[in-house]
């Protein structure tokens, strides 16, 4: 009996060696795969924080190590003896992100329930407008928008920049927010309902909860757009309200005619930080949210 | 692949992927293109009515308009077409 059932076996079995050798391509493929796109995406952030670290001198060095480390750096990002305003204009993106994406999140919310909800005829035309809206490009609208604040006398301030800020994250956010509301099931909701919720109680109380994870990734997303927009700002903002890209590009140095390569790779290190420690906080939720839809059951 | 196979026997026969999603698909893909083209050609309209008001030549926006009219005018034949059929 043993050898009637072993027999078969050890013929059929392929050879350890064999196996291994099958079986390790894929992974090997996988992990390879992975460390290009790592290096491809990180090499620039990584030569800019080395940048950042070195000392003035050294700033041409080909070294790709960490040398000559200094400070100064990230201390003279801060200076504001040769007119630049790095800490302002920090707060001032920071403004200008939260206010964008508080907004674009609460309009955005509404808008991608309804549509992925509700029954109403021209759904998809909307769904279509919101597409157009979103490929329309900002550069054609820097001229009239200039001005329309200059007539109004908004340059120079926040709203001048929430405002068209809020238009360009809008169908972002409504277009990740519908495929997530989409996905979600609707025998919770229909549940609630049964319970004795009204629509809007069962928004409140059950949707939105479950919803987290997408409104969080979504967020993010807004967040990070409005962090890094560079074209609007640098045409309708002067001193007060100059965010923090503009004035990384117009930087000035101790010396005229000397570009700070250092300081703004310092700048840029700092910059990046709130986003990074947005995304670590949140991490486990961005995730979710952003694989959640990912498998339909 | 599943959800393409799924939705073969709903819809229409017809080959190629756009033939095999079910009618409902289409005619929702036909709306998206619709308010796609409509926001579009309201933009070109204005840029038209504009240069018209502002005395400048207007022969490129008009093309454009036209365009984009004639193409929501297709778009819109075809989203009729599979909703009465």
């Amino acid at each position: 009996m043993a050898t009637s059932v072993q027999s078969p076996d050890t013929s059929t079995k392929p050879t350890p060696a064999r196996k291994s050798k099958s079986s390790a391509w894929p992974t090997v493929r996988t992990y390879l795969g992975v460390a290009i796109v790592v290096v491809w995406g990180l090499l620039p952030f990584y030569w800019m924080v080395v940048t950042a670290f070195r000392d003035v001198d050294y700033t041409y060095s080909k070294n790709p190590l960490p040398s000559n480390i200094t400070f100064d750096n990230f201390k003279a990002a801060f200076e504001t003896d040769a007119g630049n305003h790095f800490a302002r204009s920090l707060g001032n993106s920071l403004i200008i992100g939260a206010f964008t994406t508080v907004f674009a999140m609460i309009v955005g919310v509404f808008a991608a329930y309804a549509l992925a909800r509700l029954q109403f005829r021209g759904k998809y035309v909307v769904l279509g407008i919101i597409l157009g809206a979103s490929m329309f490009p900002g550069v054609a609208l820097v001229t009239p928008l200039f001005q329309l604040f200059t007539d109004i006398g908004w340059i120079d301030t926040y709203q001048a920049l929430i405002i068209p800020n809020i238009s360009f994250v809008l169908p972002l956010t409504i277009y990740v927010l519908t495929a997530f509301f989409r996905d979600m099931p609707w025998e919770l909701e229909e549940s609630a309902r049964i319970d004795g919720c009204t629509k809007g109680q069962a928004f409140r109380m059950v949707i939105l909860p479950l919803a987290a994870p997408g409104l969080f990734t979504t967020a993010i997303l807004a967040f990070i757009a409005a962090w890094n927009e560079y074209l609007l700002a640098s045409l309708l903002s002067k001193d007060n309200a100059r965010t923090v890209t503009v004035e990384i590009a117009r930087f000035q140095g101790a010396l005229p005619r000397v570009e700070p390569y250092t300081t703004v790779m310092a700048a840029g290190t700092i910059v990046t930080v709130p986003l990074i420690i947005l995304v670590l906080i949140l991490q486990k939720r961005i995730v979710a949210g952003l694989t959640a839809g990912g498998v339909k059951g | 692949m599943a959800a393409r196979s799924s939705s073969a026997g709903a819809g229409k026969s017809g080959s190629g992927w756009w033939g095999r999603q079910s009618n409902e698909r289409k005619s929702e893909h036909l709306e998206t293109l619709m308010g796609l083209l409509g926001f579009f050609t309201v933009v070109a309209f204005v840029a038209t009515v504009w240069a018209e008001l502002t005395g400048k030549p207007a022969l490129a926006e008009v093309g454009v308009l036209v365009a984009f009219l004639a193409a929501l005018y297709v778009t819109y034949r075809s989203w009729r077409d599979y909703n009465d059929s």
